[in-house]
């Protein structure tokens, strides 16, 4: 095991140093996987309480801290759906409209936007998940991969299906 | 390379996550092929817009220090239990959920077993497991089921370690994490539920890490049921760095064991410490089907069957257990996956979970080996054919029309 880290060996202030860095990241990966702002919020307390639980068990050496988090988000977001059983209840979705301020180099549109998060809130959480993983974190298939703990090649073919269905979905709401 | 092909590459082309050799192939396509070329221009703005839109800062926490505060204040009060055991109570329950009226007896040991380890009473006799004389691992065997290989990293089992170059055909172990120590200091990663058969044999490894050396360890069982006739000993045990230590159980399931759920402790002692405890569990099944059994096959139905509407059809039957094996197969004809899909039983019209939708998207040919006893005998073989194609699923009792390609299934390992 490579050498723990500062926040790895005890220190407080260092694992503060460590939510600061990463607590908006979890917030959002949790609020896209399960739509619901209240459960992310939740999900973000759970994932840095099991941080500093199993902080003697990341090893910077195998990966980055990012894809550890994200493995435990993703957990913890199944976790959490599962144990309130919102499952699949895609209607209880509540993502915010897009503010009017918006850079000119920015391609979406309002409507745009709304239509994208409809169609990601009628995706299954699997291909939410995936979704959110490779277009919010930009995160490589092996990375994904690593957290999803799926074969490389069933994150390259799940991830092109969920695209397809995905922008299927968009242009639908267009008709 | 056609369109097709093309088509089904080009997400992966624009993620950058394809071969030299296919990027070349699509890029000579999309040269001579105005509507391949407009196909990725709209997928590559659809992906950026969709990029845009998760990027989106209406997205973003509302959170202030409230969070952090509490997320301290349950550090600083520590978890109440001992051990992490939510994964486990979460499979015991998932047990529930899947049989209501056969599991009388189970529900009875699972109860007590379950009352026992919330309270956190592991106690007992602890029986002290005899320490390995072995300072390496075992051979690697084809015939092990839990078989151990040499990674970078220390050894790990075969079926989560996938060889490049090798068909990735074993089931995948799972494992769940507790800890135990002042402050939950020692983490531990072992497995806390094997299913198996009577006369069979499971590794359990379990790899211990520690914020500090570990000198000593003893290892120990406590709370194993009278009736059980589960020996256990550790094989081996290595230690890599030196907060690192990972012996392996062997647990032999004598042939005369009840079927049923086992539910123990295992003890572990660091350092001349006391024994602290983590849940396992054992699912004995009836034995385990013979060579023989397992490559029967009974002509049934074939065509279009859906087979999971034909089981919800037919109320006389009790199946039960259901094993499911998954191979993919590529287009040659080699395995290039083959999945474990667990144990599941089924009761008359209860609806059976059968297959991951995902996980068939994913293939080219299907064939999950389904051995399903009604009641003890007689055994049948499943086949079930995925033409993606022709857009079919196409689900048949019986031999496919090329029973050649599957000709490895008599060795699969369980």
């Amino acid at each position: 095991m490579a050498k723990m880290e500062k926040w790895q060996t005890g220190g407080k202030k260092a694992f503060e140093q460590v939510y600061n860095c990463y607590n908006k990241m979890v917030f959002k990966n949790a609020y896209l996987i399960t739509g619901s702002r209240d459960l992310a919020e939740d999900i973000v307390q759970e994932v840095f309480v099991a941080v500093w639980k199993f902080r003697a068990s990341y090893d910077s050496h195998k990966g980055r801290l990012a894809t550890w988090l994200h493995r435990i988000t993703v957990n913890e977001c199944y976790k959490k759906m599962r144990a309130i059983s919102v499952y699949g209840c895609l209607e209880d979705i509540d993502f915010p409209e897009a503010t009017n301020r918006q850079p000119e180099e920015v391609l979406v549109t309002k409507q745009e936007y709304g239509e994208m998060l409809k169609a990601l809130s009628a995706m299954d959480e699997k291909r939410r998940t995936i979704l959110v993983l490779k277009y919010l974190n930009d995160l490589s298939y092996a990375e994904i991969a690593d957290i999803m703990q799926l074969p490389i090649g069933t994150v390259r073919s799940r991830l092109s299906r969920a695209t397809k269905a995905l922008r299927e979905q968009v242009n639908h709401s267009n008709v | 390379m056609n369109c097709q092909d093309t088509k089904e590459l080009l997400n992966s082309y624009l993620d950058n996550e394809l071969t030299t050799n296919e990027i070349k192939e699509i890029q000579e396509h999309l040269e001579k092929c105005p509507a391949c070329s407009q196909e990725l221009e709209q997928l590559s703005r659809f992906k950026t817009k969709f990029r845009q839109t998760l990027a989106s800062s209406a997205l973003t926490s509302r959170s202030n220090n409230t969070s952090w505060n509490r997320i301290l204040a349950r550090i600083q009060e520590g978890e109440p239990e001992r051990a992490n055991l939510g994964y486990f109570k979460e499979r015991i329950f998932s047990l529930f959920s899947l049989n209501i009226v056969k599991l009388a007896t189970v529900f009875a040991i699972v109860i007590a077993a379950a009352v026992t380890i919330m309270m956190s009473l592991p106690r007992g006799t602890v029986i002290a497991i005899p320490e390995s004389s072995l300072t390496e691992p075992p051979a690697v065997t084809q015939e092990a089921v839990d078989d151990l290989i040499p990674t970078p990293g220390g050894y790990a089992y075969r079926g989560n370690v996938h060889q490049v170059g090798e068909p990735d055909v074993w089931p995948g172990v799972d494992t769940t994490e507790a800890t135990i120590g002042d402050d939950d200091s020692i983490d531990i990663r072992y497995r806390d539920w094997i299913t198996t058969g009577t006369g069979e044999t499971r590794n359990n490894m379990i790899v211990i890490t520690a914020p500090f050396t570990i000198d000593k360890l003893k290892l120990g069982v406590a709370n194993m049921p009278g009736n059980a006739d589960i020996s256990v000993e550790e094989i081996c045990r290595w230690s890599r760095p030196i907060n690192v230590i990972a012996p392996v159980l062997a647990f032999s399931i004598g042939e005369n064991v009840k079927p049923g759920l086992y539910i123990f402790d295992i003890g572990i002692a660091i350092n001349g410490n006391d024994y602290e405890f983590i849940p396992c569990a054992i699912e004995v099944l009836p034995a385990l089907l013979t060579e023989q059994e397992k490559t029967k096959v009974v002509e049934i139905a074939l065509g279009d069957q859906n087979v999971s509407e034909w089981l919800q059809g037919n109320t006389d039957y009790i199946i039960e257990p259901v094993n499911w094996y998954a191979i993919v197969w590529d287009n040659e004809g080699k395995a290039s996956t083959w999945w474990y899909l667990g144990y599941e039983k089924i009761e008359n019209n209860e609806k059976p979970d059968f297959i991951d939708s995902d996980f068939l998207d994913s293939c080219v040919y299907y064939y999950p080996g389904v051995t399903i006893a009604l009641g003890k005998e007689p055994i049948y073989q499943m086949q079930t054919a995925i033409d993606l194609e022709a857009g079919k699923v196409v689900m048949a009792w019986g031999p496919l029309p090329n029973p050649g390609q599957f000709k490895n299934l008599a060795g699969h390992p369980r």
